[in-house]
């Protein structure tokens, strides 16, 4: 009877929303400190290793920033279509008697806050740890939020929504598609001027073999420090006293904030004069739709797939197809990942001449690359398949078969595209870094198995914070849930890369075959536990789901 | 074809449905009156297996809705009030997409299409896609992927809402002409012209209680005198408010 009041009173109590968000801020601090001590760790290892781990640590800092600023423009620009101009709540402004200029104001901040909250999450280790290792004080930090990182924010949201308001007047002469390649091009093209018309070859000096191969190696990767964007101010205002004198931390603090409040009164002044006007021809664009009757997808007949199936498969790759939103994003990850390789390719002349502890760092930092990119794209895109079946979920509930054929039918459908993507990544890198065959082949079936628990989860807790009144995914993904599956799938990632260390090390020096065996156990164990439980969760709930 | 018996549905601390018993025979034409709130749109999701039961059990063509959903399901087509369709796709698209869903061939679906588009006058904006659509379009739409795999229980909450008189005037038509070739039809609406002119029988909800049951004229009758069916229903449902009110 006691048992029975026990099992009942924990049931109860693990159904409160209540203890739901305590164990996820659990996770998230759980990401933020454990991200902290790795940062620090990693980054004292690399301090210990004299002027060629500073620079690496610097360049690795500068890089992780400069990365968040242009994710963090466009997150500003996908989320900005909905929240500028698709949100009801604007629609009911607009016919009240209110300054558009104040609206837009308003729609500006949530835009901020909605697109930069969670990378914003994703960049505190980095700034703890960094600023640690610099020796930053304590009131230093708080120079640094308020000087910095806030201003940084607001200078991202700027551009994003001056970038915005202009993509959605230029859809007044051409289709949205149009506009969006044009984006794509815009994009495509400064990312092209910035990883290789600006490598200078500053870093490759001295006559180490080490030296050479791995600032060329970073050269090729980032790119030198470019004065001119936020990132560069950032990291500047994060060095300690003894680098930065007061008078410079100053100047930096100043740039920050008239940057960010003279773009501020840009934009509010463009706005003022295009937002009603950009909101129009937004609500014009239906209008606009007519296309050819049917995608030949439909009537193509998919090997091996039966009838049900392949209406499921065919219905997501046209509205993938269909969403600007989606295919773009996709597209520039799979430019950054162009590049990645491209400058690697570059570089493998140079990898002959590292030490094999520097050739397997890269090796180890290629393989967390990957991941890293596997996690992106899994919390990017598959986390809101479930989300983006919308209100039209019923078609599919009424259909004659069961929601786990969805399920099925959705993870098969993301495997498929983002294993083959990320495991051509591996090998190729893999590759070009000139690793043993033995060794790549090992990191490929890491890779599987990443894949693997990464996906699940991602579609799991897709299903589980399910959003299907909201249609713009990048707010799905950066929504509650989804920087639950973010954390969640570092985690893994972070997991999974130090379980490949140490089996690379007791490999590469005749260790235990028992303890090889037990870590790889250990990663099948939690592949099996990431890939099950969520799926689990996410079936119960779409199968809960009524409306 | 459909069997309710003992039928409960609570949230939290509404019954939105409380003890519904309702038996609907073989190609009836059936209508589901009530006023907003009064549990129609719950009941029609229960039956179509959207929603599950607090309490009691459903029966379509034999097939319990809980534990044999699919082949229930493989034998209702089913309109709701508020077509949500997806967006991105053509018309066609969705016919094909829903078509296939019931693993009709690509043949049948685009003949059977052709018959429902230009029943439905959808021929010209069929190719465009959704997304343009006004509310009628959707709901003529949602209208013909229902009756596209040649369902042998149509389940329809709302059908007037958002069809222009001509459309209404065809869907009753092809409610009425599904009715006559064995199809059981079951319609929610607010219409009570509709419910008139259209049923075998109806029933009257309120609160989520059962208030009546029976044909159209048996219902004008009940007090002795000839009432249209529109006072009826007031009456009976005022009745029961001053009832749950006292």
């Amino acid at each position: 009877m006691k048992r029975q009041n026990l099992k009942g009173f924990l049931s109860g109590v693990f159904k409160t929303k209540r203890l739901e968000v305590f164990v996820s801020s659990l996770i998230v601090f759980g990401l933020v400190f454990g991200g902290y001590r790795l940062f620090l760790s990693g980054g004292n290892f690399l301090l210990r290793q004299g002027e060629l781990g500073e620079v690496f640590l610097d360049r690795l800092f500068y890089l992780g920033w400069s990365i968040i600023f242009y994710l963090l423009i466009l997150s500003n620009l996908v989320t900005g279509f909905s929240t500028f101009y698709k949100s009801p709540e604007v629609a009911f402004l607009m016919t009240h008697p209110i300054d558009n200029t104040q609206i837009f104001r308003v729609k500006f901040i949530e835009n901020l806050v909605y697109s930069s909250w969670a990378i914003l999450i994703l960049g505190i280790p980095l700034t703890l740890g960094y600023g640690e290792l610099q020796g930053l004080l304590s009131w230093q930090y708080i120079v640094v939020f308020l000087f910095g990182i806030l201003p940084f924010l607001f200078i991202a949201t700027n551009s994003a929504s001056l970038l915005l308001m202009l993509l959605v007047y230029l859809s007044r002469f051409f289709k949205m598609r149009t506009v969006f390649i044009f984006l794509g091009v815009i994009f495509i093209g400064f990312f092209y001027v910035y990883f290789n018309v600006n490598q200078q070859e500053t870093m490759i000096g001295g006559g180490l073999g080490n030296f050479r191969a791995l600032g060329r190696y970073l050269s090729n990767l980032s790119n030198n420090p470019f004065p001119f964007i936020p990132s560069y101010w950032l990291s500047q205002l994060f060095m300690g006293s003894e680098t930065l004198a007061w008078t410079e931390r100053l100047f930096f603090s100043a740039l920050f904030l008239s940057s960010a409040a003279l773009g501020w009164e840009i934009v509010s002044w463009i706005a003022g004069r295009a937002y009603f006007l950009t909101y129009q021809i937004m609500e014009g664009q239906g209008q606009k739709t007519k296309r050819k009757a049917m995608s030949r997808f439909f009537v193509f007949s998919w090997p091996g797939m039966r009838i049900p199936n392949k209406a499921l498969v065919t219905k997501d790759i046209v509205q993938f197809l269909r969403t600007p939103q989606q295919w773009v994003q996709f597209l520039l990850m799979g430019f950054f990942i162009a590049v990645y390789l491209i400058n690697l390719s570059r570089g493998s002349v140079h990898f002959d001449e590292l030490a094999p502890f520097w050739r397997t760092s890269i090796y180890i930092f290629n393989f967390g690359f990957t991941g890293f990119i596997l996690a992106a794209l899994t919390a990017r895109f598959v986390y809101p398949m479930i989300s983006m079946e919308g209100r039209s979920l019923w078609m599919l509930q009424m259909a004659p078969f069961s929601m786990q054929r969805v399920f099925v039918e959705k993870f098969w459908f993301a495997f498929f595209v983002l294993f083959t993507l990320t495991e051509v990544v591996a090998l190729a890198s893999n590759f070009f870094l000139g690793q043993r065959m033995e060794i790549s082949i090992l990191a490929s079936g890491f890779l599987f198995l990443t894949s693997l628990a990464l996906i699940s989860l991602s579609l799991g807790l897709g299903a589980v914070y399910a959003q299907f009144d909201e249609s713009n995914p990048m707010k799905i993904s950066s929504g509650y849930g989804g920087i639950i599956t973010v954390v969640l799938s570092l985690i893994y990632v972070a997991l999974s890369v130090t379980s490949l260390v140490l089996v690379i090390n007791l490999f590469q020096g005749g260790g235990s075959g028992v303890l090889i065996g037990l870590i790889v156990s250990f990663v099948v164990v939690l592949t099996v536990l990431y890939t099950w439980l969520p799926l689990k969760w996410g079936f119960q709930a779409i199968n809960k789901y009524e409306r | 074809m459909i069997k309710i018996e003992n039928l409960s549905k609570q949230f939290e601390t509404t019954r939105a449905v409380k003890d519904l018993n309702l038996h609907i025979e073989k190609g009836e034409l059936f209508s589901f009156l009530g006023p907003n709130g009064a549990g129609k749109t719950t009941t029609i999701k229960m039956m179509v297996g959207l929603m599950t039961p607090t309490e009691g059990s459903i029966e379509m063509g034999g097939f319990d809705v809980e534990r044999d959903p699919q082949k229930a399901k493989s034998i209702i087509g089913y309109v709701p009030d508020a077509a949500f369709l997806y967006q991105h796709l053509t018309g066609l698209e969705l016919l094909m997409m829903v078509g296939q869903l019931y693993s009709m061939d690509n043949d049948a679906i685009l003949r059977d299409k052709d018959v429902l588009s230009e029943r439905l006058f959808m021929k010209e904006w069929l190719g465009d896609r959704i997304s343009g659509y006004s509310q009628g379009m959707k709901q003529r739409l949602a209208f013909a992927s229902a009756f596209l795999h040649h369902p042998e229980i149509l389940i329809i909450d709302e059908p007037m809402v958002g069809l222009d008189p001509k459309t209404a005037r065809i869907i009753k038509d092809m409610l009425k002409e599904q009715s006559d070739s064995g199809v059981t039809v079951f319609i929610s609406t607010h219409n009570l012209n509709v419910a008139e002119e259209l049923s075998d029988r109806i029933a009257i909800i309120n609160r989520g209680k059962l208030l009546g049951l029976g044909t159209v004229d048996s219902f004008k009758a009940i007090s002795g005198e000839q009432e249209n069916l529109e006072e009826r229903f007031l009456k009976i449902v005022d009745e029961e408010e001053n009832n749950g009110s006292n």
